[in-house]
């Protein structure tokens, strides 16, 4: 039994007065049975006419540096390694000892017709600037990794609430039933807060993220043991279909027995359809070379990308994609620069491929990390440290595709990009946006879970309208 | 106590805030391991993954009611896993140890999974198929495949960007009691553990009406 099927067979007085709320229409509840019906995953309407019909979650672990990336500071060239005091009642161990502002170690250049900043380290991405929506206004809650994590994944930053991709397939199912509607790109370990950032939470198992692993088996369990043939595994499946048919002549009424032995030959598929779509090795020389899948620093990523878009074409409606390393307290001008290296090539070829594709229009590319960094770092080990901590005031996020307005730079940071200060909103207003573009409304998106109706935004938010090209 | 999980599982590196976590390694003794999932360790940042595509609850959410779903993976786990072969050679050894006719025995697994008496038509298809799936293990023979002792870990440290690789020693392998595994057993009992599995799949096994 799904949850929703609660309603039907109202259990607890709460469950009872819950469907007859749902009779009197207080949600398009009926409407959600009948879609049930033709499978969880089944396309579903929209609520309004979306502008993309996919998404691409790049998400960038560990918090990168807005000041060394997209939003350069030269205030900060005047206040190197001047002592910073931190304003405001805020304490955490990103406030503490003796701070000082870091200057970027980088330079930055005009790109694209809106001349849009870009440190000099990302060499390829201005080919695409005029296609990007830059976004400096967002702010997170928390200066914790698993906990902003949660929260820009899920929208709840204390964890256990669907993932973003959960509510959108859970709204729109997925165009192709033989692959799983929401897919993860993860390295292969997991980011921090693990799989809390993929769950499917209170909403059924079906809108859960699966993780395509990047070693092993891209599924666990996907393949039986060695010895056992396809043709073994037939035989035993058949066997199977035996005994449940009979079971199934005495059950008629109860639909998740079919659904259950149909799950058996979905998974026989699988095994085939999962190794074919992840293999790349027939992917052309130009294609290789442009997501630099042949480079040991640009490959992981670039493979990642790729999958991405190959997996987007297939009809699969979410694609979370992880790039940890990001998180430069220390030796920044090094690490920064390698991750940015890492980056640059595959989400060009990412955004022109798609382009070229035709498929760019409805798909959505969204860019962030969990929080930006801070203008200041402190002393670490005894001794300066050219880096910087955590920030959850000022952040760069940059959108692609589905509805964003191109080619523009929306919100601004203040002079030492300590905090945003235009076109500020919290995460929810960039769920409930990025929602809105796929044709889904938050108010709307809800279940029914602990007692009240949730929705991604927790308590409701509104679209940044300043983000959007209509 | 640590249940035994996929082996990808165990060997995947898990961060912890600032660090890396140390490998999962199950319980060293059948004792210690094969209990209720109850007693089970719980990691709330890698969830084992037989409990999380059968909708274990999130560990940071209280839980009013278990959601139930039939997804793909749960498909993978229950047919694909090593979990679920150690599970259906062991019933057949229990099936071998209480009955000696196949006949005998594959009543007695009707018995214990589904606690009813098998249809004449069950045992005629069972029985066929125990013959057929003998003949077939007894030209795919096994491989044995013994725990890694050691694995090769790759972390990039936080502070400075760097890549550091290290060698993590699984210390539980060194004494460790395994279950009875598919190489140990002959053809007849793999294929009696065919049929095991394939009940322990089947709908009438996993639903109560």
């Amino acid at each position: 039994m799904t949850s929703q099927d609660f309603a039907a067979v109202p259990s607890t007085r709460r469950n009872f007065l819950y469907s007859l709320g749902a009779s009197l229409g207080s949600v398009a509840f009926s409407d959600l049975l009948a879609k049930e019906a033709a499978g969880p995953l089944a396309v579903k309407q929209p609520h309004h006419a979306a502008k993309a019909k996919a998404c691409i979650f790049l998400v960038m672990e560990g918090g990168p540096s807005h000041i060394d990336t997209f939003d350069p500071k030269p205030k900060l060239e005047q206040l190197h390694m001047q002592q910073f005091e931190r304003a405001g009642e805020e304490f955490s161990p990103m406030s503490s000892g003796v701070r000082y502002y870091v200057q970027s170690p980088y330079k930055s250049r005009k790109v694209g017709h809106a001349g849009m900043d870009m440190c000099e380290h990302f060499v390829h991405l201005p080919e695409v600037a005029d296609e990007l929506c830059f976004y400096r206004g967002c702010q997170s809650e928390s200066v914790d990794h698993p906990t902003a994590l949660y929260h820009i994944n899920t929208g709840n930053k204390f964890g256990g609430d669907p993932g973003v991709g959960g509510w959108v397939t859970y709204g729109l199912g997925s165009e192709n039933q033989n692959l799983p509607g929401y897919i993860v790109l993860a390295e292969a370990g997991f980011p921090q807060g693990g799989s809390g950032n993929w769950t499917n939470g209170f909403l059924p198992a079906y809108y859960q993220g699966t993780p395509l692993r990047a070693e092993g088996s891209p599924i666990l369990d996907i393949h039986p043991q060695s010895w056992k043939t396809r043709e073994h595994q037939r035989k035993n499946l058949d066997l199977l279909a035996d005994l449940n048919r009979s079971h199934q002549a005495k059950h008629p009424n109860h639909d998740e027995l079919a659904a259950r032995m149909a799950n058996y030959e979905l998974a026989y598929r699988m095994q085939v359809e999962v190794p074919d779509i992840i293999d790349l090795d027939g992917e052309p020389e130009s294609v290789r070379e442009m997501y630099g899948l042949d480079n040991s620093e640009t490959g992981p990523f670039g493979r990642r990308c790729l999958l991405a878009r190959r997996l987007v074409e297939k009809g699969v409606r979410f694609v979370q994609i992880f790039s940890g390393g990001w998180d430069s307290h220390d030796y920044l001008e090094r690490s920064h620069k390698a991750r940015i290296y890492s980056i640059d090539k595959p989400v060009t070829a990412l955004i022109k491929d798609l382009k070229q594709r035709g498929l760019l229009d409805e798909t959505l590319v969204v860019w962030l990390g969990e929080f930006g960094r801070s203008p200041d770092n402190h002393h670490r080990g005894g001794g300066v440290a050219i880096g910087r901590d955590h920030n959850a005031h000022a952040q760069s996020m940059f959108f692609a595709g589905g509805g964003v307005k191109a080619g523009h730079v929306v919100g601004a940071t203040d002079e030492i990009g300590n905090t945003a200060v235009e076109v500020v909103h919290p995460i929810k207003d960039l769920h409930v946006t990025l929602l809105h573009l796929l044709g889904l409304d938050d108010n709307k998106l809800t279940y029914f879970h602990g007692g009240r109706f949730k929705q991604l935004s927790q308590t409701g938010g509104q679209v940044i309208k300043e983000l959007l090209s209509t | 106590m640590f249940p035994e999980a996929n082996a990808e599982f165990q060997a995947q590196p898990r961060m912890n805030q600032v660090t890396i976590a140390p490998a999962y390694q199950p319980s060293r003794t059948l004792e210690q391991r094969n209990r209720r999932s109850l007693y089970t360790y719980r990691m709330r940042m890698q969830t084992a993954p037989l409990f999380e595509v059968f909708n274990q609850p999130s560990y940071d959410l209280s839980c009013e009611r278990r959601d139930s779903s039939t997804v793909t993976p749960q498909a993978f786990t229950l047919m694909n896993s090593d979990n679920s072969v150690d599970r259906s050679i062991a019933m057949a050894l229990r099936l071998q140890r209480e009955e000696d006719s196949v006949r005998g025995q594959l009543q007695r697994a009707f018995e214990l999974t589904l606690g009813r008496p098998a249809t004449d038509d069950e045992i005629a298809k069972t029985s066929a198929h125990v013959k057929e799936m003998a003949a077939y293990h007894e030209q795919h023979q096994p491989e044995l495949i013994a725990p890694a002792r050691e694995l090769d870990r790759t972390v990039v440290e936080e502070m400075s960007g760097l890549a550091l690789h290290y060698k993590e020693k699984l210390d539980v392998y060194e004494d460790y009691v395994p279950h009875v595994k598919p190489w140990d057993v002959d053809a007849e009992t793999r294929a009696l553990a065919d049929v095991c599995l394939a009940l322990f799949n089947s709908n009438e096994f996993i639903y109560v009406y």
